[in-house]
């Protein structure tokens, strides 16, 4: 299953954020998506999400134009981690979480014990599992930011749109949710994408990357390929050197 | 379980209000009495009151409190604004005027509710179209457009006030206030309640996904443009409908849907029915106070409402914090 986009062109706020971008993303790949502050990423992420329409070209899945996909078909298939999130009225953790489950039920059905388990399972997986019954407006941000991931994994779609997933959480929480997001694309065959700001953590768990340049020019391709000091220190407009680490070159800016 | 406990408790609270209403007044009527009036063995006196003058009158004021209650709570989440009321974008404003001028005119009875009904669809629609702009819908804009054509209705309400001979002022204020006495019970506002508490399970799940942002909502693959337009219709017509009967009663509508959301959480599905059986019962029982508290005279119970209200919300949010 893949996720195509076919001459696309993006703009915000009379901002050309990327011209003429086709890329190809299939599931059993991780990505990463760097690029400096207001460059673009996170409305690339809407647009593959079906949030934010293109100024031209298009997005398909599985070769069908997004924007011909019912909404709540698309739920089932494709979900996305919004940088913010929006408090409601006072709700608990599970029942947050639960409502991952919202495009895979009719209208008047209620959640059964077979969503429940699996909120649990994604729940225990965040390392949240002894929150459940927590008001959300108590939690901490890491703790509301896992509650978020576990939303997403709780709705469970094949293609896996992450906006900044580790904001909010500290160094162990980085590597755990990053090494199972990582594992879980090849393991569970899921597309996952996400915007992070550290290259090393995407140099370490990503295996494909996506430069948002913020001019315009957007460059899609292998980990390997793409990642180097000269790409980075351009991208990011200041220079970076490049040292051996144990998980492969570790970047160091200057 | 918990929930069958719940809707319980709240039949048997509705239940008792509805006795209380039907035996309390300045002629005492017995619940035997009572009893035999429903089942039409009544004599005189005792079933004529009961019939004709009690029951259309509790049965409208929990109808106009459970339809308030409702507009509220589907208010609020459109607005996602705990602040927000039936009231807030000006559908009884545009009522009050329509009724105001309709009493001027010395129009009453079906042709001034007719005045009330048109007036708050007039307002409704004003909102609906200048909020709209070129596309795009924005809750902060639909607040924004609302809430200025409120304060206008507001002060074409004084200016009508104002003009208006001393004789008519009283009739003319207890309307605003909120006014029950005028009440005789029609069934279609009955059958909009029922329609409104049968969506409820087919709405309750997606307004619980609105309420967490346009995005997310979108994300979790709602509809949520086509569901906000459903929302606001609803809303403006349980709010057009209560004022139409019996002016604009205030605070049931603001206050009962977070009173309940205190008692049971914020899951629509259960929030929605259980807050309407709440407004409804509260405001049967504030009518039968309006109504016997300084007898023969009877006060507007929108004053009732309020001062019941009022304590009893500010204890349950004490109580909550702790």
């Amino acid at each position: 299953m893949k996720l195509g986009v076919h001459k696309l062109e993006l703009q915000r706020g009379g901002k050309t954020l990327c011209r003429d971008f086709s890329a190809e993303f299939k599931t059993g790949q991780c990505w990463g998506v760097l690029g400096p502050n207001g460059a673009g990423k996170s409305t690339l992420l809407h647009c593959l999400a079906g949030l934010y329409p293109a100024q031209r070209g298009n997005v398909e899945l599985n070769g069908q134009t997004l924007g011909t996909i019912p909404r709540r078909a698309l739920a089932r298939q494709l979900g996305i981690l919004l940088q913010a999130s929006v408090h409601g009225f006072p709700a608990t953790v599970m029942e947050t979480v639960l409502q991952g489950r919202h495009p895979h039920l009719r209208a008047w059905e209620w959640e059964s014990e077979s969503d429940r388990r699996l909120a649990r399972t994604t729940l225990r997986r965040v390392g949240l599992e002894t929150l459940v019954e927590r008001r959300i407006d108590t939690l901490s941000g890491g703790e509301h930011q896992r509650m978020a991931i576990a939303t997403l994994l709780t709705q469970d779609p094949s293609f896996m749109l992450l906006d900044e997933p580790v904001n909010h959480l500290d160094l162990h929480q980085q590597i755990r949710i990053l090494e199972d997001l990582g594992t879980m694309s090849g393991t569970e065959n899921k597309l996952v994408m996400m915007v992070l700001h550290d290259v090393n953590l995407t140099q370490r768990f990503c295996d494909h990357v996506i430069l948002v340049h913020g001019d315009g020019e957007i460059t899609a391709g292998p980990v390997a390929e793409l990642m180097s000091s000269e790409n980075l220190s351009r991208l990011y407009a200041h220079p970076m050197q490049s040292l051996p680490g144990p998980h492969g070159p570790i970047y160091v800016p200057g | 379980m918990r929930h069958w406990l719940l809707f319980a408790a709240l039949l048997t609270l509705t239940l008792i209000g509805l006795v209380t209403s039907l035996t309390s007044g300045s002629l005492s009527v017995s619940l035997y009495e009572v009893w035999q009036a429903l089942s039409g063995e009544g004599s005189g006196l005792e079933q004529r009151v009961v019939l004709e003058l009690r029951l259309p009158r509790s049965l409208t004021a929990f109808v106009v409190g459970a339809l308030l209650t409702l507009a509220g709570a589907l208010m609020q989440v459109l607005l996602r604004n705990p602040l927000a009321d039936p009231y807030v974008l000006g559908v009884s404003g545009g009522a009050a005027v329509a009724a105001l001028l309709a009493m001027l005119a010395g129009l009453g009875g079906l042709l001034l509710q007719g005045a009330a009904f048109s007036g708050a669809l007039l307002a409704t629609l004003l909102v609906f179209t200048l909020s709209h702009g070129r596309g795009q819908w924005t809750t902060q804009r639909l607040l924004l457009t609302g809430v200025v054509l409120a304060a206008g209705w507001g002060a074409l309400i004084s200016f009508l006030l104002a003009l208006a001979p001393g004789t008519q002022l009283p009739g003319m204020l207890f309307w605003l206030m909120g006014d029950l006495s005028p009440a005789r019970f029609t069934p279609w506002p009955l059958l909009l309640l029922l329609a409104g508490l049968a969506m409820a399970p087919f709405l309750g799940r997606s307004l619980n996904i609105l309420v967490r942002g346009e995005l997310q909502a979108q994300a979790l693959g709602l509809d949520q443009v086509r569901l906000r337009y459903l929302i606001y219709v609803l809303a403006s017509l349980f709010t057009a409908t209560a004022v139409t009967l019996a002016g604009s009663i205030g605070f049931v509508g603001l206050v009962v849907p977070h009173l309940t959301r205190l008692l049971i959480g914020s899951d629509h599905r259960i929030l929605l029915p259980a807050s309407a059986l709440l407004g409804g019962s509260l405001l049967l029982f504030a009518d039968t106070l309006a109504r016997t508290i300084i007898a023969p005279q009877q006060l507007p119970v929108g004053v009732l409402t309020a001062l019941i209200g009022v304590p009893l919300f500010l204890v349950l949010l004490q109580r909550g914090r702790n």
